[in-house]
């Protein structure tokens, strides 16, 4: 087994940024539960939630799946697969705003609560942003635009991009899943309309993994050789990893609409047999 | 006895005009089709693309020359639109048919300028593969710009008949998603058939 297998690549930046986010994470819901209780305001569901997200996360950057993935095309596309459906939905399931605002001493809460209603720009781009129609179209268009061969090049050619690239991918599917799981006020998705978002994704991402499932020649050039001696070709390399796009990736995206729709129906049967609930959500 | 009212103080409400109507929901389904539509097309293009052993666009990526500021033309339609939808919600008929106007013309305008670059083109639809997705992809869109101009021709002599008020515009409304979806379908094809050529 190559050396490259078994090599974690700790990259400083990237475990600070997870300590410190953790670290607000625990001071938070410390803080929280002290007052309202043990798995008050955030669920202990949750903060397990959030934890699991953040070792998804580190696996997906440090581990010998980053090393690999520099050379492997289907495992660069499974680290990336991580960081989207794996580490996004994770992390925005624990409620990290709640515990994060939690973390903050209180003075410093109530000047960030006063910056955020006096800031009127930052809230109406980050009303835009969550509006469910533009952040499915930005999750879609980031995916989208960093597997055109030329920025997939760039990003493989210079650690930077590279940088930005999972950054902007892990960004958009933060956007992404929030709109779905942490909806504010009008904002909040009917249920239909749920299932719709998730299966529309699965289409998109779907034709994105049969377009590298088919293509008939290696797409993204690169640094190329085989470091597990898998004996795999540059083109079935990207069969490969077109495929865990379309299949595994489809999953994830059809499991949480089948989910969303059986909640929806559950939601009904409720409605019809509490009236008074039917005018608590509106329809549309 | 009580007495029979003679007149009526309002006119009575024949059509349901909220989201709920009968017409929101046809645009809605129209909407939803024809974006699978194009999402099919613009696969069939990228699936061409990506297995053609060829160089692709086998002859260069099309010019922006013309296609650039045609993609203003039509985002500033889309804010005509929309200003257009603002105006007769705060009950200004005439800036409505001010708005409905310059939507008409600049859509008009979009479909001039396609046309012109058409006949700048190197290629027809029987040279390649490539040339038939281009013009058939680019001339589908044409066809619902044509569709959505029809529309608000429609709903611009209806705004100078004055049928529209602030609380009954459904028809407004319903043709602005139309003419927005319209809009976004032309950015996703400008993204696929302009630029992403240059990223290869």
């Amino acid at each position: 087994m190559p050396h490259i297998w078994s090599h974690w690549h700790i990259d400083p930046l990237m475990l600070a940024g997870l300590a410190l986010i953790s670290a607000g994470y625990l001071i938070g819901i410390r803080k929280l539960w002290r007052r309202a209780g043990p798995s008050h305001g955030i669920h202990r569901g949750e903060a397990w939630s959030f934890a699991a997200g953040i070792g998804v996360l580190g696996v997906a950057s440090m581990s010998p799946i980053h090393e690999v993935g520099e050379h492997l095309f289907s495992v660069h596309m499974a680290q990336h697969l991580l960081i989207i459906l794996g580490a996004a939905p994770l992390l925005i399931s624990g409620s990290p705003q709640v515990a994060l605002v939690w973390s903050l001493h209180r003075s410093t809460r109530k000047a960030l609560g006063r910056w955020w209603h006096r800031a009127r720009i930052v809230r109406e781009s980050a009303t835009l942003l969550t509006t469910p129609l533009v952040a499915w179209a930005v999750q879609a268009g980031i995916l989208w635009f960093w597997h055109l061969p030329a920025a997939y090049r760039a990003a493989l050619g210079s650690p930077l991009l590279h940088g930005v690239e999972h950054f902007t991918l892990l960004a958009s599917a933060l956007l992404f899943w929030w709109v779905l799981l942490q909806p504010a006020g009008r904002h909040r998705l009917a249920g239909g309309m749920q299932v719709l978002y998730l299966v529309g994704a699965s289409v998109q991402s779907g034709l994105l993994g049969a377009l590298l499932t088919f293509a008939g020649n290696p797409l993204y050039g690169g640094n190329w050789f085989d470091p597990g001696g898998l004996n795999l070709t540059r083109l079935e390399d990207q069969q490969l990893a077109g495929l865990l796009m379309w299949l595994p990736g489809g999953l994830v995206y059809l499991l949480a609409a089948s989910w969303t729709f059986v909640r929806w129906l559950t939601d009904q049967n409720l409605k019809q047999a509490i009236p008074e609930v039917a005018g608590a959500t509106s329809n549309c | 006895m009580t007495s029979i009212p003679t007149s009526i103080p309002q006119r009575l409400p024949v059509n349901r005009q909220d989201s709920v109507a009968t017409g929101a929901w046809a645009m809605r389904l129209v909407i939803a089709t024809e974006a699978a539509l194009f999402a099919y097309l613009l696969f069939s293009y990228f699936y061409v693309a990506t297995t053609t052993a060829a160089h692709w666009p086998p002859s260069g990526p099309p010019e922006l020359t013309l296609a650039l500021p045609n993609t203003a033309i039509l985002l500033l339609s889309s804010l005509t639109m929309w200003f257009a939808d603002r105006s007769i919600q705060g009950d200004h008929d005439g800036r409505l048919r001010l708005g409905l106007l310059l939507t008409l013309l600049l859509g008009l305008g979009f479909l001039g300028v396609q046309i012109v670059e058409y006949s700048h083109l190197k290629f027809t639809p029987q040279t390649n593969a490539y040339g038939s997705l281009f013009y058939t992809i680019t001339s589908f869109h044409g066809a619902h710009v044509a569709v959505g101009l029809l529309m608000i021709g429609f709903v611009l002599a209806r705004a100078v008949r004055g049928d529209f008020t602030r609380d009954r515009h459904l028809a407004v409304k319903v043709v602005g998603w139309y003419w927005h979806f319209v809009d976004v379908v032309w950015l996703a094809v400008f993204s696929s058939l302009y630029l992403s050529p240059r990223f290869l």
